[in-house]
């Protein structure tokens, strides 16, 4: 029950074929509330994925249910998702916020609501300075963020994100990432696409991999990983001595492989990190190593999503 | 209700600040040019029934059944097509409004333009053909002794708006159907409307030219006179006084009802409509 009432976003053998090109193929997936990230490489299968949960293509085959309903020419539901798609989709003679205001209107808001709405979802995408001038002078940044902008003006239940950090420079991308944050805490729950790995694993854990129009995993990127019992784990040891730490790790039966990578660091091979994480610090106290950094080298997104990309591959 | 108001006075703004609108006004400027020139080049007219000739050629031929066609060609094949084109329909489809109530207000804004231009279009012609003139100078044949051109206008400003609407459902139509509009159209005026509607097949009760020459007709019975077909041809065509307004409107609704029920099924991408 709990489980239902959690489900955002729910795929169930969904298909979607455009002629003999497979965008997705018989995906079942449950998006729960919060952040959720969607990676994948280009051409991967994210848009196919949004434009299907926005009601804008037909799955060929199976059943996609967003907040419990049937998306497709269904208002009621997608009055509760604001969308904010990839690439430069605007009526480009339009001011930012005649483009916010419109589509506020559009949303069913009107006269000092409206005006106020539209007025804070440019204040939170940091557009106010801007919002008087035409799209079509916008710079890749303020584009992006007046699309942000017209997707929070109707305060919605789910947000819908294709790649929202495109074109927008490190500082843009702080500020953007912290607002798709503290929208979180505010009950808002986000499906945010991206191939670039880094900014999604920035915001959350929470995965949606897809390659070749597949998921290949989907979860925690840590629990992820943790199923990936036919590769060892990595984990990058800095120490003062390398050689003589490798020398007693490879005398262990959790240590697959030992492998010293820097004059001051070495990397070890282990299906069992955890056992490694217990043994170490004794080890390395019983021999008198100074070590300055015990980490796991290959938990992170990138990794992980390497990893499982040359597996279905 | 506001939503559709919203997008009804969006799409005003957009079809008004839209680069064809210049294209549009150029081609409705044309008759009035016209007239312009015959009347600063040609000598002055002598008798009633030139003026009738010209006026009622320039409008009927030239005007509805010639730039009203094409302007609607122009401006309906895109009415979803350009949003869906450059991707704006992606807002439009996912916020509080129905596919095919988002066709209808796009439809129905559009029309409103259209309608209004080429009414402006009609009354610059009649402006054009008959400022300057002394109707009592002109030798006025006895058929044309009950000519009123004020009527003649307020006949074409009620048919005109009627052809707008026709037309752009027709369009509006093969724009959703084909991936090649413009072509399709081109080959749709021509076949249908321009060949069959002038045929005595029973499809050209079809042809929205075929109506509007009935309806023309009934309210102008002289305007018979203007078809270049053979008499019998012209009373079976067009003499038989019918009222020829039901049949428009039951075309433009079935093209109506049709292209909801496309939008309705369809996926409104770039790549959809290209690959079909």
């Amino acid at each position: 029950m709990c489980e239902i009432e959690l489900a955002v976003i729910e795929l169930d053998k969904v298909s979607k074929w455009y002629g003999e090109v497979i965008g997705l193929n018989n995906v079942t997936a449950t998006i729960g509330a919060g952040i959720t990230g969607l990676v994948g490489p280009n051409g991967a299968g994210k848009s196919t994925l949004m434009g299907l949960t926005m009601g804008q293509l037909h799955p060929s085959k199976g059943v996609i249910r967003v907040l419990g309903q049937k998306v497709w020419n269904a208002p009621a539901v997608l009055s509760q998702i604001g969308y904010c798609p990839e690439g430069d989709v605007f009526w480009l003679n339009l001011t930012g916020s005649q483009f916010v205001g419109f589509l506020a209107k559009q949303s069913g808001m009107s006269g000092r609501k409206r005006r106020e709405a539209v007025q804070k979802a440019i204040e939170l995408t940091g557009m106010t300075s801007y919002a008087g001038r035409a799209i079509k002078g916008y710079s890749k940044g303020m584009r992006q963020r007046i699309k942000i902008a017209q997707a929070l003006v109707h305060s919605p239940r789910l947000l819908i994100l294709d790649e929202p950090f495109t074109g927008t420079d490190p500082v843009g991308r702080h500020e953007l990432g912290n607002l798709f944050r503290s929208l979180a805490e505010q009950g808002v729950d986000v499906l945010i696409s991206s191939h670039v790995l880094h900014e999604v694993e920035a915001l959350t854990s929470q995965m949606l991999m897809i390659d070749h129009g597949r998921i290949i995993a989907q979860g925690d990127v840590h629990t992820v990983r943790g199923t990936m019992h036919d590769r060892p784990h990595a984990i990058r040891v800095r120490v003062d001595q390398p050689r003589r730490l490798a020398i007693y790790l490879a005398g262990l039966d959790i240590i697959t492989g030992v492998k010293i990578t820097a004059p001051d660091a070495l990397m070890i091979e282990t299906p069992s990190p955890e056992q490694v994480y217990q043994q170490l610090p004794g080890l390395i106290l019983e021999k008198g190593l100074t070590v300055s950094e015990i980490a796991a080298a290959d938990e992170s997104l990138e990794a992980v999503f390497d990893y499982l990309t040359r597996r279905s591959g | 209700m506001r939503p559709m108001i919203a997008l009804f006075n969006f799409t005003i703004r957009q079809t008004l600040l839209n680069r064809k609108l210049w294209l549009t006004v150029l081609m409705l400027a044309a008759p009035c040019v016209l007239v312009a020139v015959v009347r600063s080049v040609a000598p002055p007219f002598d008798t009633a029934k030139e003026l009738w000739e010209m006026y009622h050629v320039l409008a009927q031929f030239m005007l509805i059944m010639g730039l009203v066609p094409l302007i609607c060609m122009v401006h309906g094949t895109s009415l979803i097509g350009a949003d869906v084109e450059n991707r704006t329909v992606v807002y439009l489809i996912t916020r509080r409004m129905r596919r095919s109530t988002m066709l209808f207000v796009k439809f129905a804004a559009t029309a409103l333009v259209l309608a209004v231009l080429c009414d402006l279009a009609m009354l610059g012609l009649h402006l054009c053909a008959f400022s300057a003139v002394q109707m009592e100078s002109l030798i006025i044949p006895s058929r044309l002794s009950d000519w009123d051109p004020a009527g003649d206008l307020r006949c074409y400003l009620l048919i005109i708006p009627l052809a707008v609407v026709g037309f752009l459902a027709i369009f509006n139509l093969i724009g959703l159907v084909s991936s090649r509009p413009l072509g399709i159209s081109v080959g749709y005026l021509v076949v249908f409307e321009l060949i069959l509607s002038n045929l005595p097949v029973r499809a050209r009760v079809y042809s929205l030219l075929h109506q509007l020459r009935v309806m023309m007709a009934d309210a102008m019975p002289r305007v018979i006179n203007l078809y270049e077909l053979p008499r019998e041809l012209r009373e079976e065509l067009y003499g038989q006084g019918a009222n020829a307004v039901p049949e428009l409107l039951a075309i433009v609704l079935g093209a109506l009802i049709l292209s909801a029920a496309l939008i309705t099924i369809r996926e409104l991408t770039p790549t959809r409509m290209s690959r079909e």
